[in-house]
């Protein structure tokens, strides 16, 4: 079930994400490209060059942006990924498995649904977030990118 | 007793040598000219404007010379920084703390 009228929230997204269309060069010279858009579903390709691969993230925007967009790593044609599969990034804020051991990997950064659900963050309010710049998708897919290729960063 | 005189121009003033560069300012691009001879600590601080007290938070990243963040005390120049290049600016630390 959906909270905002999905026309609305395409908008949104759609106005949201008009840099990454407008300037894909860009975005390609930092390590983001988008792969597929079908809404509400956007899949971005995250290069890391410290493991010299690239991953691919399905973004989930239903609801953007009363509610913050949900990150999931899939691999290339889609299909989702799980620790194990040595493509799953670990640590500095990348969790490869969920609160309970059967959950998804998650990004456990602000800015992402996952992160303001857990228990540890429930305090920190995406209401007070979701106008701000940093918190936009490209800012949010810039943060994402650096943090991938960060010392400590694994893939598992 | 020889005296030497030397002719030639007027001293010029040395043209200022700049580096055009696109910064990923919260995940959109900017164009931006600094000076070579900028410290990337000031840039980081010119980037932040007025709230620069906490500019040791930020990082300044050019991906054309690895993913380390550039070093703060280099000048650009120094750093390996050239015009066309694109950096992202962002929070040196910004993961979550959920476990």
């Amino acid at each position: 079930m959906t909270i905002v009228d999905p026309q609305l929230a395409k908008a949104r997204f759609d106005e949201a994400i008009r840099p990454l269309i407008e300037r894909p060069d860009v975005y390609a010279s930092v390590g983001i490209a988008i792969i597929r858009y079908e809404w509400p579903r956007l899949t971005v390709r995250l290069t890391s060059r410290q493991h010299s691969r690239d991953l691919f993230l399905e973004i989930d925007a239903t609801d953007y942006n009363y509610r913050p967009l949900s990150g999931r790593w899939v691999s290339e044609d889609g299909t989702p990924l799980a620790q194990g599969m040595g493509a799953v990034p670990a640590g500095n804020g990348f969790h490869p498995v969920g609160a309970v051991l059967t959950a998804p990997p998650f990004l456990c950064f602000r800015g992402w649904l996952e992160y303001h659900q857990h228990a540890s963050h429930v305090g920190d309010r995406w209401e007070s977030l979701r106008e701000h710049a940093e918190y936009r998708p490209p800012a949010l897919l810039q943060h994402i990118v650096t943090e991938l290729n960060r010392p400590g960063t694994a893939l598992q | 007793m020889s005296t030497e005189t030397t002719v030639g121009h007027p001293a010029q003033p040395e043209r200022e040598h700049v580096i055009h560069v696109s910064v990923l300012i919260d995940g959109i691009p900017e164009d931006r000219v600094f000076r070579a001879d900028q410290t990337v600590e000031s840039v980081i601080k010119e980037l932040l404007g007025g709230r620069h007290a906490d500019w040791q938070q930020y990082q300044l990243v050019d991906q054309r010379l690895g993913m380390q963040p550039l070093a703060d005390s280099l000048t650009l120049e120094a750093a390996g920084v050239r015009t066309g290049d694109i950096l992202a600016f962002g929070k040196r630390h910004g993961g979550g703390g959920a476990s």
